[in-house]
């Protein structure tokens, strides 16, 4: 039930009673369509105009209610519900004014309980939250604010007064000029939201606060008065900018990781190629004039020279891997017949059937999606059954907002325990006469997939078969 | 004085690092036989193969590489762990690896299967002291 002192219709009231003690029972109060208990009262004093006018009801016996409630409607005003009307037996108009004045009375008191309810609440839930709650009086410039308002700012109670003032007097001077400009603008907008740092009265630390505002404008479109929040946030700033130097750190490592392993691959490969070149020029030149070991050792020499060779080219294809990043729509069905045509001898050779079903075109990485292709067919054909003709099925599906792709092999299978390892740089399960390679292939394989913020996996039967499964997402971020 | 071992097996997958070992033990003169496994898995396969008389080879030394496919060397100590007493033996085991990962080093230590932690490439001073602190 609203009810404040700008209710013009308790000052109607008050001078209507104020008239029939001066016996001018002309009058009549206007009703309003709020059907509230002040209307209430309304339609009894206007009966009782008619009332006094038919003389049923007799002024003199009704001059002290008159005076009670006149007396007692401003206090209402004020929420002083202290007084309350004496009622009296005679079941006449005035006697139902003042029933009425005193149910308005208890409902305002109930009402004002439940509100004093809810802004306790309010009050306990920002207090917990380490909320400062602020009403800020533009005009006058004074801010009524919550308990903890002022703590914020280093202070053991709320001082007698808060002003923009004393607020700015807060901020640290490098701040200031910013928080000023966001200030005035929200005296436009109605819209107040910054972040920025204090200096704390008691120990004189620097804190981060965070304020959001709202403005209300009064019918000119000024506006006069704004609510609202103030919390310190220096800890969320404080893991906001270690999150963000970790990743500058992490960035510079990378940067710094890719630049020695390519200064490190380049100087390798000078010697390395030394090496190769001369134990090749020894078994030209010499190879009839050494005996068997002397042979073995060339051999050996020759053979970790182009082992090395192999390692550090594949490192180095490893890490150029989404060095070039350029999305575009690539083709798959297109991809695989290129791969296979670069494979026809082995095919050729191992009799391979491939089965693939109309695969889509998707956006992504094309050198890089053609390698993770190749990688995973060739090692389809690579780790074939010795007697069993090699069939590979190459298939996709939607899959909500990714492509799942499918590579099935009839091939040798992976143990379980090993199917952990596969993912590793230079991890091999074979022994290097058995199955050739340096182990990088599915490193690749699996550094291309979470280039497109996709997953790779395997699942196997040693005997039966492989597959490999890789989901790349429809909609790439780059 | 030297003392003569009966076998030493080698595991590792490096044909050359293999040979050098191979050689430096034939220097040293500390072993009537030596043999040679590619990997933990041919490594086990020979432990668990019983001769004609019964009996399983047994050797007194084995060097272990870390690094090799099929089974690496982590995980052959892991199954020699569960093999019988009569193919065990009193067998001393020696990782020698490549690895400058010092966490390498501390893994081996949990494991009391294996006696000794060395750096490649093998010398025969280093032989020579792993002779002289296990036998």
């Amino acid at each position: 039930m609203p009810l404040n002192n700008k209710d013009v219709r308790i000052t109607l009231i008050v001078n209507q009673l104020t008239n029939y003690l001066k016996t001018d029972y002309s009058g009549q109060v206007p009703v309003s369509k709020k059907k509230d208990g002040i209307d209430k009262i309304i339609i009894g004093v206007n009966k009782l105009g008619k009332a006094l006018v038919l003389k049923t009801v007799s002024e003199q016996q009704n001059k002290k209610c008159f005076n009670e409630i006149i007396e007692v409607l401003p206090k209402i005003m004020v929420a002083d519900f202290s007084q309350k009307l004496t009622l009296t037996e005679k079941n006449n108009e005035t006697n139902a004014i003042a029933v009425g004045l005193n149910t308005v009375e208890e409902e305002m008191e109930n009402l004002i309980r439940r509100l004093k309810g809810s802004e306790e609440k309010i009050r306990v839930v920002l207090e917990a939250a380490q909320i400062a709650a602020w009403d800020w009086d533009i005009i006058h410039d004074t801010t009524w604010r919550s308990k903890i308002h002022d703590q914020l700012f280093g202070h053991d109670q709320n001082l007698p007064v808060w002003s923009h003032k004393i607020f700015m007097e807060h901020v640290i001077p490098e701040d200031r000029k910013q928080v000023q400009k966001l200030y005035d603008e929200a005296l436009i907008t109605g819209n107040l939201n910054f972040e920025c740092r204090i200096k704390k009265k008691d120990d004189h630390t620097i804190h981060w606060i965070f304020t959001q505002g709202l403005g209300y404008k009064n019918e000119k479109g000024k506006t006069i008065r704004m609510f609202g929040i103030t919390l310190d946030i220096t800890k969320l700033k404080g893991s906001e900018s270690e999150t963000k130097l970790q990743s500058q750190k992490l960035t510079l490592i990378n940067q710094e990781l890719k630049q020695l392993v390519h200064v490190a691959s380049h100087d390798l490969q000078e010697p390395l190629r030394t090496l190769v070149t001369f134990s090749e020029l020894i078994k030209e030149e010499y190879w009839h004039k050494l005996d068997n070991q002397g042979r073995q050792y060339i051999d050996f020499i020759s053979n970790s020279a182009i082992r090395m060779q192999g390692l550090v080219k594949d490192l180095m294809d490893y890490l150029i891997i989404g060095n070039e990043k350029t999305l575009s729509l690539v083709d798959c069905n297109k991809i695989v017949h290129e791969v296979l045509d670069d494979m026809q001898v082995l095919i050729k050779e191992s009799k391979a059937t491939f089965i693939f079903d109309h695969l889509p075109h998707l956006k992504a990485y094309a050198k890089e999606l053609r390698l993770l292709f190749q990688n995973l067919i060739s090692n389809a054909l690579k780790f074939r059954k010795k007697d069993v003709t090699p069939i590979v099925k190459i298939t996709a599906k939607k899959e909500g907002d990714a492509w799942l792709f499918s590579i099935e092999d009839n091939g040798i299978g992976i143990e379980e325990k090993d199917i952990n390892k596969l993912f590793i740089i230079f991890k091999r399960l074979h022994n290097r006469s058995e199955y050739e390679g340096t182990g990088i292939g599915l490193a690749h394989c699996k550094k291309i997939v979470e280039l497109h913020n996709g997953s790779i996996w395997v699942s196997s039967t040693i005997g039966v078969g492989s597959t490999f499964y890789f989901r790349i997402p429809k909609q790439i971020n780059a | 004085m030297k003392k003569k071992l009966n076998c030493v097996l080698l595991v590792d997958d490096d044909d050359g690092t293999n040979f050098i070992n191979r050689k430096i033990i034939e220097k040293a003169g500390i072993a009537e036989y030596i043999h040679t496994s590619l990997n933990g898995k041919e490594a086990i396969d020979y432990l668990s193969k019983v001769s004609k008389e019964g009996i399983y080879p047994q050797p007194d030394l084995i060097l272990l590489d870390i690094n090799m496919p099929v089974m690496d060397g982590w995980e052959f100590v892991e199954v020699y762990g569960n093999l019988k007493i009569g193919q065990k033996g009193k067998i001393i085991i020696v990782m020698l690896t490549t690895s400058l990962n010092p966490d390498d080093k501390k893994k081996a230590d949990h494991y009391k299967e294996i006696s000794d932690f060395e750096f490649k490439p093998l010398t025969l001073k280093k032989l020579e002291e792993i002779i002289k602190k296990h036998f």
